[in-house]
């Protein structure tokens, strides 16, 4: 479906080969659906424990089978109910093992990730299986999406996966909240550190900061431009910052400042943006925030002189810049 | 704008989609498709019917088949015959016998009720039984039951309240709450919020920013990405542009520049649209691809709307006050 170059199908043997590939994929699939068809009777006789191990072939040949990985569920569900519970937390470590396997081949199968949550945070699950087990198993989770997300730093799966996690500690250790909104925040800003231009990061820094820090303070939102203005100044072009700096000047962090605060602030940043703009006179996003800055400053008339800028620059979205211009005379008449 | 516009070739793609079926049986590896056959064959319905093309294949046997992928027991559709139900393909159910004028085939005030079922407390919807939450449900449910004419069996309001809760720092949308966003939920929280009236529930600012965040996907080749950083591609010509056009700023991106882009993923040989330019036709991206170019006011192709990604005619027939 994606990326798959045309001129470079294969042919003769290899062809073949591919062929007879897809063709036992498709079987495997299809045998293991047909499996799924019969009624669960416990005790699983023999002949269905292996026949069952084509679910696990199937699910690592494709994982985004999602039929599949909810027979396993019952499967699993069905064992919880009768076996002893050793066998079923050995089972259950199967499992997860299973998913690790197929998430390492294929890390944007929904259907793995879903099945990974579902053993971690499951409450009938959870009868199962020894708490404290459990709990070890959730704390290590994060090595996962760590490692999912050192493979590739903007796997939305990976980092959606962490905070469904979180979530699941919290539930169980909520008394450490707030450490380990802590600990998630210094990994993400590692994570920015390793590579300004990390989007996702910079998201998971705005959905966590409000969670860890006073908002309300001036001293917060200053020590953060400061970080933001690091972070522009070493990448001008990368828009992560960008995007994330207007947020604390036109979102909710600065809508908590004060009217005066917001100004001085608003116009400590359109100094930042004219000296890189010396600097880097054709620094697109530097010259959107300075517009951006200058329309907020009610300053319309000079906004309008940046916008004839963008609009040279930036011809794809004059429409974006026309409705800017309009923007700019409202703020005349301000 | 019409400088970069030639003519589709609508025979070709015609004739692509009508070869699709033998395809699957041969080369191409979509035992990956398998699963999620439903939406493959809304996808190739929906690129005929923007073609004005919808007569072409036989409505009997593709009926025979969509009803077979419906459980009567939990009044859902599954992705293929021997799959399990689930709200993605209920929608792709309802969305095709929606197209033929069919949705009397369905126990509507059942299928309802069971989405209804899938809602939380918090608003938010599973996606079955068992219980994973994506915004992606939430359009799912909404549009479902606006084509079945049974909102009022959803807590609408509360997922009004979930999909602003899961509104980022750049204005755009995850697929829960405090995940990042990407157009492909932008596209379904914006879709849910317009289908739930909703749209003036995100403030100016907010929904400013959403449209920049999406015109800023438009990258020097014309085409659109996803997320800042990605690469483009031909489906989100789609997810973007339908959302700009929910939030009135289509014209925020050169509709010139885009549909060249489009133009290159196009297979004027075999037919279909590649996700860019030389790769290999699919029937989804084939799908977006004339999505989008509806979008930009492409008169050889019928009108798609925004929210309902029908038809507008087939909207019309939905949403008309009944008699
Ligand atoms: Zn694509």
């Amino acid at each position: 479906m994606h990326g798959r170059r045309k001129g470079t199908r294969p042919s003769g043997v290899e062809l073949q080969e591919e062929l007879q590939q897809g063709a036992a994929a498709a079987e495997l699939i299809r045998k293991a659906l047909q499996l799924r068809k019969q009624t669960l009777i416990y005790p699983l006789d023999t002949s269905f424990r292996e026949k069952y191990l084509v679910v696990e072939r199937a699910l690592e040949t494709n994982p985004d089978e999602y039929t599949l990985w909810a027979f396993r569920r019952e499967v699993f569900l069905l064992r919880c109910e009768h076996d002893s519970p050793e066998t079923v937390l050995s089972l259950w470590k199967e499992e997860l093992f299973l998913t690790t396997r197929a998430l390492q081949r294929h890390p944007k199968a929904y259907p793995a990730w879903q099945h990974r949550l579902w053993l971690l945070e499951d409450a009938e699950v959870a009868n199962h299986i020894p708490s404290e087990a459990r709990l070890e198993a959730i704390k290590s989770e994060q090595k996962l999406s760590q490692y999912m997300l050192f493979k590739d730093g903007r796997n939305f799966h990976g980092w959606a996966h962490r905070m469904r996690v979180k979530s699941v500690l919290i539930s169980v250790l909520p008394e450490h909240e707030s450490q380990l909104e802590r600990e998630e925040l210094a990994f993400v800003e590692e994570k920015i550190n390793d590579d300004f231009s990390n989007y996702s990061a910079w998201h998971h820094r705005s959905v966590l900061l409000p969670k860890v820090h006073d908002q309300s303070s001036e001293v917060f939102l200053t020590e953060e431009l400061d970080y933001v203005r690091q972070a522009f100044y070493t990448e001008p072009n990368v828009q992560s910052a960008w995007f994330y700096h207007r947020w604390l000047l036109a979102g909710a962090p600065a809508r908590r400042m004060k009217a005066h605060v917001q100004t001085r602030l608003l116009e400590d940043e359109l100094m930042a943006c004219n000296e890189l703009l010396e600097i880097e006179p054709e620094a697109k996003y530097a010259l959107q925030t300075k517009a951006q800055l200058l329309l907020q400053l009610k300053r319309g008339m000079e906004a309008e002189a940046v916008i004839d800028d963008l609009e040279r620059m930036d011809p794809m979205r004059k429409g974006y810049y026309r409705y800017l211009r309009g923007q700019c005379h409202i703020s005349y008449q301000a | 704008m019409a400088s970069s516009r030639e003519q589709l070739r609508i025979d070709k793609h015609v004739a692509y989609i009508v070869g699709l079926e033998k395809k699957t049986k041969t080369t191409d590896a979509l035992y990956f498709t398998d699963h999620k056959r439903l939406s493959g064959v809304y996808w190739a319905l929906s690129s005929l019917a923007l073609m004005r093309k919808l007569h072409v294949l036989p409505q009997d046997t593709i009926l025979d088949y969509v009803l077979s992928c419906y459980h009567s027991d939990v009044a859902a559709f599954s992705g293929n015959t021997d799959q399990d139900p689930h709200l993605l393909y209920t929608l792709s159910g309802v969305q095709i016998l929606a197209m033929y004028d069919k949705l009397h085939l369905i126990d509507a005030d059942r299928v309802v009720a069971n989405i209804a079922a899938l809602q939380r407390p918090d608003g938010s919807f599973a996606g079955d039984k068992w219980g994973e939450i994506d915004t992606r449900f939430t359009y799912c449910a909404l549009l479902c039951a606006a084509i079945l004419r049974r909102s009022h069996l959803l807590d609408v309001p509360a997922a009004v309240r979930y999909v602003l809760r899961c509104q980022n720092f750049d204005g755009g949308f995850g697929c829960i709450a405090g995940a990042e966003s990407h157009a492909g939920q932008v596209f379904c929280c914006v879709g849910s919020l317009y289908l739930a009236d909703a749209m003036d529930e995100m403030t100016r600012e907010d929904r400013e920013r959403l449209a920049l965040w999406l015109c800023e996907r438009q990258l020097p080749c014309g085409g659109l990405n996803g997320r800042p950083d990605k690469l483009e591609d031909v489906c989100y010509s789609w997810w973007v542009l339908s959302s700009l056009k929910m939030l009135g700023h289509v014209d925020w991106i050169d509709a010139d520049k885009l549909i060249a882009f489009i133009g290159r993923s196009e297979d004027d040989v075999d037919g279909g649209f590649a996700d860019r330019p030389g790769d290999m036709s699919d029937v989804f991206h084939t799908f977006f691809a004339l999505a989008g170019l509806s979008l930009l006011g492409n008169k050889q192709l019928a009108d798609i709307h925004p929210a309902y990604a029908l038809t507008t005619d087939v909207v019309q027939r939905v949403t008309e006050p009944s008699a």
